[in-house]
């Protein structure tokens, strides 16, 4: 296999870059004494001295606060209760039995529930060319 | 990273969620090698590296009910520990000021004689306060990564769990982290005469 002169001069570089590191390593990197058996179980002791029972789980108030569609479903039921104010009373007057009957489905009813209507009592009256 | 059986530890980890403190002594005294070694090799201090452990095992204990199994239990303690470790260094860095500058012209020849002048060979001198001041000039997190790659020997994929980054971020951050050793040292890299 015959290398260009480019790649020679590459793989040299990288070589020498290697060599430089593994210097360094060796200089600076060295794995410290692993601890004795004695060494940990003492460290165990002093860790357990410090651990306090784990928490008794609660109700996770502070991951529901923190959940991101918690802000879109505030601001919208916000948006309901204020249109819900602020709009004009839809209900108000008859009660809803007697607007059903306004609709007309029993008008004899209608007439018994509410107040006589004046129009209605004009016909009534009899007219000129009755009398 | 010879880490301990990652299928003990999920049972250990279920354990000591059920408030079983005595798993929780198995998990430390399974993991107190490798977390005793990264501290140590991050702090320089025996001291200091012990206390970082304990703080580190004790973030874990009471984070232990967010520990949701994507890694094992060994890379999400070493994450633990190096963020513990890392916030050290941080502290130190903010109240020391060994200038590299000044560590050069106080201990140049030293510097120079901690270089073997082979790849694997070994040094002229030994001296473990001076390593510690020297590595003390890097920044803490290029400290962290040459620390994980060539003390620990944790692999790329390894590197990527214990960084929490992706495979590229933790290539370029270790290049960086080695040009910026190597552009510190370059003076005493010509004075050994491996070019």
């Amino acid at each position: 296999m015959t290398e260009g002169p480019m790649n020679d001069n590459g793989w040299h570089e990288a070589v020498a870059a290697h060599r430089r590191w593994r210097r360094i390593a060796a200089a600076f990197f060295h794995a410290p004494q692993p601890p004795s058996s004695s060494q940990t179980e003492a460290f165990v002791r002093r860790v357990m001295a410090r651990v306090e029972p784990q928490p008794a789980a609660v109700f996770p108030w502070q991951a529901l606060l923190g959940a991101r569609w918690l802000v879109p479903a505030l601001s919208l039921s916000l948006a309901m209760l204020l249109f819900k104010v602020m709009s004009p009373g839809l209900e108000a007057g008859a009660p809803l039995d007697t607007l059903l009957l306004l609709e007309g489905s029993d008008r004899g009813m209608a007439e018994m529930v509410l107040p006589p209507d004046p129009a209605a009592r004009e016909t009534f009256m009899p007219s000129a060319d009755d009398r | 990273m010879n880490a301990p059986d990652p299928k003990l530890d999920a049972e250990l980890v279920a354990r000591v969620l059920d408030d079983d403190q005595d798993a929780f002594a198995d998990l430390v005294r399974r993991h107190h090698p490798a977390i005793h070694g990264l501290c140590l090799s991050m702090l320089g201090s025996a001291v200091e590296a012990d206390d970082a452990a304990q703080d580190a095992f004790l973030k874990a204990y009471r984070s232990l009910s967010r520990f949701r199994g994507e890694s094992t239990f060994g890379s999400w303690l070493y994450r633990v520990a190096a963020n513990v470790c890392l916030d050290r260094l941080r502290r130190r860095k903010r109240e020391k000021t060994d200038s590299w500058e000044g560590l050069v012209e106080e201990r140049g020849d030293d510097i120079e004689r901690l270089m073997p002048s082979t790849p694997d060979g070994s040094a002229a001198l030994e001296d473990k306060d001076l390593v510690d001041r020297v590595l003390g000039c890097l920044s803490p997190e290029h400290r962290l990564i040459l620390t994980l790659r060539e003390v620990q020997g944790l692999d790329y994929r390894e590197l990527t769990q214990t960084l929490d980054c992706s495979l590229d971020a933790v290539k370029s951050r270790l290049k960086r982290a080695r040009q910026s050793f190597e552009e510190q040292l370059r003076h005493f890299l010509k004075a050994g005469g491996v070019q």
